[in-house]
This record gives C-alpha cells, structure tokens and sequence, in this order.
C-alpha cells in the first residue's frame, strides 16, 4: 500500500475515499486492492448525482429582513431585589406550580402569548412565522387578500401599543422608530399591492379604512411626541398619506368618488355588487350616469327602474341603488325610487310598496341625518 | 472564511454587533436556504423559514462558543422550523428524513433524476432499500453535500456514528449492488 495516510479501520478507510471523491484529500491514494477501488467507484458514482437547480432565493431581502428584525431589542425585566429575600422553599414551591402552570399552558398559551405579542418580544417571530403559513394556505387570492390586510391590521394594532409602551417609558426611541418604519412599510405594501385591482368594493373600503387608521394614529402619535421622533413620525406621516392619496385615486377609477366622507360598502353583498341609498345628487344624461353624493353609477339599457321612469329622475329624490361593478366601473342595475314618507297611515298587508333595499349603506349622508342604516357592520 | 474568522465574528456578534451577524448570514445562508427549500419546496417559504431561522439564531447567540458549534446548531434550528411549519400545516412528521415522503412531487429534489446515468438510477433504487438512517445518511452527504458535523447536527447524533452509519451504508449498497449484477 503506498498511501500516506494508512487507514486503520473500515470506517476511516470509507471516509478517506469520501473526501478523496469530494477532492479534500489530494494526499490520499486509493488502495489498490479490489475491494477498495469498487467501494471508490461506488462512491464517485454517488458524488456525481447530477444536483438539481434549486431557485434562486433573495438573500438580500431575506438580509435586510433578518437586521430589521433583530435591530428591535428584547426587553429583558430587570432582576427584582426583593427575590433574593424570598425563602428558598418558597422559591422551590413556586418553581414547582410555576412549571406546572408552564406545562398546561404551553400549548394554548404559546399560541396566545404569540397572537398578542408586539415587535421587541422574543414570541413575536412566531406570529410572522404563523400569518406567513396561514397566507401561504390561502385557497383563493381575496381570501390571501382579506389575510394582508387583518395582518395589516395586526401591525397598527402592534404600533399602537408600542406607541403607549414608549410614552411609557417602556420602549425607547429607537425601537420605536423601528417598529414605525416596519409598520408603514408593511401597511403600504399591503394598500398598494391591492387598491389597484379595483375591483372589489369592500376590499377598497378596507384598505382606505387601514390608510385612515394608520394616518389617525401616526398624526395622534407625532401630535404627542418632540424632537427627533416626531421628525421620523412625522416622516411616516407623509408615506402615510402618499398611500391614502393613491387609494382615493384607485377608487375613483372604479367609479367611486371620494370626498369627505368615505364610502362604507356592505360586506353583506357580494364582492362585485354594490349599494347604494341616499339623496339624488346629479344627473348626467350625455354621459349617462347619476350620483348619489360622492357615488357616480353609470345607466345602461338594462338598468331597472322601481316606482318611476328614467326621465322623470329629478335631483333631490331619495333614491336606493342596486349596482355591480365592471371593469372598474359602477353600474346602476336597480334604481329605485322611495315612496314620499308623508303618508303615515301605512297598512303593511296591503302595503305594495317594494321593501327597501337589504342591506343598503348611506353614501355621504346630509349632517345630523340620523336615518342613517349602519347596521351592516 | 476560516473558522478564526468565523469565531471572531461570532464574538462580535455576541456583543451585539449586527453588521458581523450579516456576515455570518451571509455565509451561511445558502446552505441553510438549499436545506430549507428541499424540504419545503416552495422558494418564499424557504426564505420566510431562512430569516425564522437566522432570527432564532441571534436571539440564542449567546450559548454558542465555537463556529463548530455553531454550524450545528444552524442546522438544528432550520430544522426544527421546518418540522414546526409541517406541524402548523397539520402534517404528522416525526423525523426530518420523512418529510420527502410528504412532498406532493419530486420537484425540490436534490438529485435531479431525468439527468442521472444508468450507474446512478440503479444505486438510487438500490438506495431505497437500506435502512432510512443509512440512506437520510448517503443523501445528505452526497445530495446536498452536508459535512459530517451538520448531519450529525441535523439527525441528533455525533460525528462517530455518522461515520460508522455511512460506512454500513457504502457496505450494503455495495452487496446490493453485486447481488443485483449477478442476478
């Protein structure tokens, strides 16, 4: 045998021809005998299994996520100095429950801990890693949809205690800041991601809700605070309202005009169908549509009309609308006109008035209008 | 980067220092992220798991003392949020050798099948036949080229038995294959 390093068993033998295979022992010569040299050719056949290609990841993402992550500092209690004090059989009793309490709560209260955790603790990776998964077993894209933004929600939430963790003391500035940064980043995301499709009216209404939310509390937030994180606050305020104001925009091309007040649509109906009840504000007959306050419906050749003809619509009628939506527009399907309310002696069973709509949402209601029907929430 | 490197930027990074802790990410992550990615077969999600992991990481970098030590328990960690994900999922894995068995194709296979020679499509199916901690042996060493102290990381065992595993494993996949020559 003429190798440099004689092997002394089985087992370094088969290791050194692994590495002689893998070139990471160039000094190494295979034995010559039989034996050796066909545990050699397995071993090279093995080492040349062609590899698949494995995709690409985006490492830099993936980086700068991890930094982002691990810039927010745990909080780690201080060591109380009266624990010292406490006997040690109390401290042993104590660690006998405090186990068993552990123990049962494990379970559920992992779960728990992690579902109300906020940036800085060491259980909240977890609730990341649990909305991944869950957005990960999304059947459907709205159902992925209405995922982003209740996470989104999450983060508000989350902001808003570390907002009250930090004016207690609690945080400090820099997490903070952190943690304003992640959130706006992560809520934009989400607003942009969707307000474009245009085509889901309650998913709009949800997303201009969630840039409303963030902008409140961000100004609540800036309002409170001084020097330098109120600049950052302040910051975010504006990417805030950049968001809000691109929403507004994409809901204005699916036909719905937002001024003051936002539109609340049903969630009761379905995802391309709207509604609509309030006073007749304006009539377009050259372009063919008709407004109740800020919601423009188009009229088509199959729009219905209930109580009253086409051409007798006046500005001022209180009007219900059933719609859809097409391509990013709204279309009237059901217009129909309420019955003059100075009747009061109704009969019910001989009532032929039609039902009011199901479900209607007032669009931009007169002040003080208390007839408003909220109950869709 | 040498381990005299890599222990320099673990101590820097125990000392909070998050620039050597991008460092070491930078390092290791394609390996952690192949590890990841065959076993979930879904690029996102292996990337969500690589930043769980390398999150997890710094929280407990404190414990580690040696790069050895670290690279193991690198490994570990992937592990164990791989297992986590199948569980949240509400697949039943127990071992991380299994979980090819519940991948819906062979898509995130290291070995890319259609490509390989005649030589290796036999000793593959030679290979189904020994026993799985022989084979989870064979195929993290030659498939996804492990070194012994990340199998023995990944299966829970020391570097010694990962050698006498893999040298029982290259004995009987060598008698298998003179048994299946002389039939």
């Amino acid at each position: 045998m003429n190798s440099e390093i004689t092997p002394n068993n089985g087992e370094q033998l088969t290791e050194q021809l692994i590495q002689k295979a893998k070139n990471q022992a160039a000094a190494f010569i295979v034995p010559e005998n039989p034996e050796s040299q066909e545990i050699f050719k397995l071993i090279e056949t093995l080492n040349s299994a062609p590899k698949s290609p494995v995709p690409m990841a985006n490492y830099d993402r993936v980086r700068n996520q991890i930094l982002d992550r691990i810039a927010i500092p745990v909080e780690t209690p201080s060591a109380f100095g009266f624990f010292q004090a406490i006997p040690n059989f109390v401290k042993i009793g104590g660690g006998i429950i405090g186990t068993f309490l552990i123990l049962i709560s494990l379970t559920i209260g992992t779960a728990i801990a992690a579902i109300q955790s906020v940036p800085g603790q060491p259980i909240y990776p977890v609730k990341k890693v649990v909305e991944n998964i869950q957005l990960r077993l999304a059947d459907t894209e709205s159902e992925k949809v209405s995922l982003q933004i209740k996470f989104a929600n999450n983060r508000l939430e989350e902001l808003e205690t570390v907002l009250q963790q930090q004016q207690e003391g609690k945080v400090s500035d820099e997490s903070l800041q952190k943690v304003v940064e992640q959130t706006v980043r992560d809520v934009s995301s989400v607003v942009s991601q969707n307000s474009a499709s245009g085509d889901q009216p309650q998913i709009l209404s949800k997303l201009v809700d969630l840039n409303a939310k963030q902008t409140t509390l961000l100004q609540t937030a800036s309002d409170n605070s001084e020097g330098e994180i109120k600049e950052e606050l302040e910051k975010a305020l504006v990417t805030s309202k950049a968001s809000q104001e691109q929403t507004f925009a994409d809901i204005e091309k699916a036909g719905l005009k937002i001024e003051n007040n936002i539109i609340t649509i049903s969630d009761k109906t379905a995802p391309d169908q709207v509604q609509a009840h309030g006073k007749l504000t304006d009539i377009d007959t050259n372009d063919g549509f008709i407004s109740i306050g800020t919601a423009r419906f188009f009229l088509t050749k199959e729009t219905i009309f209930v109580n009253i003809k086409r051409e007798d619509l006046e500005v001022d009628q209180i009007i219900s609308i059933k719609g859809k939506i097409e391509e990013s527009k709204t279309y009237a399907v059901e217009v129909t006109v309420d019955e003059p309310v100075d009747e009061p002696e109704t009969d019910n069973e001989t009532d032929t008035t039609p039902p009011p709509p199901p479900a209607t949402v007032p669009v931009d209601p007169e002040p003080g209008d208390d007839s408003s029907n909220d109950s869709n929430d | 980067m040498n381990d005299i490197e890599l222990q320099n930027l673990l101590e820097k990074a125990q000392k909070g220092d998050r620039d050597a802790f991008g460092l070491i990410y930078d390092h290791f992550r394609e390996k952690i992220y192949k590890f990841i990615y065959f076993r979930v077969g879904h690029k996102e999600l292996a990337e969500d798991l690589l930043s769980d992991t390398f999150v997890k990481a710094w929280q407990k970098i404190e414990g580690v003392n040696t790069p050895k030590a670290f690279v193991g328990w690198l490994y570990q960690v992937a592990k164990n949020n791989v297992i986590d994900y199948y569980r949240i999922k509400g697949t039943s894995i127990i071992a991380i050798e299994e979980i090819a068995e519940v991948l819906p194709d062979s898509t995130a296979s290291p070995i890319d099948k259609a490509n390989a020679s005649v030589e290796m499509t036999t000793l593959m199916e030679l290979m189904e036949m020994l026993p799985t901690e022989q084979r989870a042996v064979l195929e993290y060493k030659f498939f996804e080229d492990l070194t012994n102290e990340e199998i023995a990381a990944v299966m829970g065992k020391s570097e010694g038995a990962i050698r006498v595993i893999q040298h029982r494993a290259i004995d009987k996949l060598k008698q298998l294959l003179k048994r299946k020559i002389s039939n």
